[in-house]
């Protein structure tokens, strides 16, 4: 007795539904990034920021945050871009998995600063935490804003 | 004598301000400090959050990852805190019962 699936046209058939298969999934959608899934209720705001040197910008001009903190925050910056950098020249001393934990961790202390003293700064970081890392991740996006 | 003739020859080849300069490089090299671990870079922050957050911790000696955006974090006063962040980008600081 023969089975009905092994016969030559549903053989092809099934070959052709593995390929189908086998394309949709490398063609799937990366998985959204942590922080997306999160960060789902950002008041809306008019002012946005969209990249890592607005937000410095709109940090040292914030008056909820003082001198000295300022300073710490603009060489945690610098120094995760650094380290960026590093990883998009080809350094694997961290994996992007660490590198978005880091932003993610600094961004957190960055919030804490501006909660209940900068309401629209921190609006306005809650709204771009996820625009800025996919800029950040993206190899290609990285050096157009970071390139001298 | 060999080696006495060796050091005065040592000596009248390379200046004093050589030798400190010498010396001063290979001090620099050695205090030179280990770049942070990714574990360092984290504890950094969660201490600066908890600072803020007016929570006393003497130090991390631990955090997990629970989910997105959300950490326990173990203190060196035994102390630990659950830090996460709202739909709103509130970042919530409490203290954790084990």
């Amino acid at each position: 007795m023969q089975l009905t699936f092994w016969t030559p046209g549903s053989k092809a058939s099934l070959i052709v539904a593995m390929m189908a298969t086998l394309l949709l999934y490398q063609t799937a959608e990366p998985a959204t990034t942590t922080s997306a899934t999160v960060l789902q209720q950002c008041p809306s705001i008019e002012e946005e920021i969209v990249d890592l040197e607005m937000l410095s910008q709109a940090l040292r001009d914030s008056t909820a945050v003082g001198l000295f903190e300022k300073i710490k925050l603009k060489g945690s910056i610098d120094d995760l871009v650094k380290r960026l950098e590093a990883y998009h020249d080809g350094a694997r001393k961290f994996s992007i998995e660490q590198l978005e934990e880091q932003y993610n961790v600094l961004l957190m202390r960055i919030a804490s600063h501006l909660q209940n003293k900068d309401q629209l700064l921190h609006q306005q970081l809650c709204n771009a935490w996820l625009t800025i890392w996919l800029d950040l991740e993206d190899s290609g996006r990285f050096r157009e804003k970071f390139s001298t | 004598m060999i080696t006495n003739r060796l050091k005065t020859s040592l000596l009248l080849r390379c200046p004093p301000a050589v030798l400190i300069l010498a010396f001063a490089a290979v001090c620099v090299g050695c205090s030179k400090e280990k770049p942070p671990s990714h574990e360092d870079i984290i504890r950094g922050d969660f201490e600066e959050i908890l600072d803020l957050n007016e929570q006393k911790c003497d130090g991390i000696v631990g955090f997990e990852k629970i989910s997105d955006l959300e950490y326990l974090v173990a203190c060196g006063n035994g102390e630990s805190y659950r830090i996460h962040v709202s739909h709103e980008g509130h970042v919530n600081v409490a203290p954790h019962d084990p």
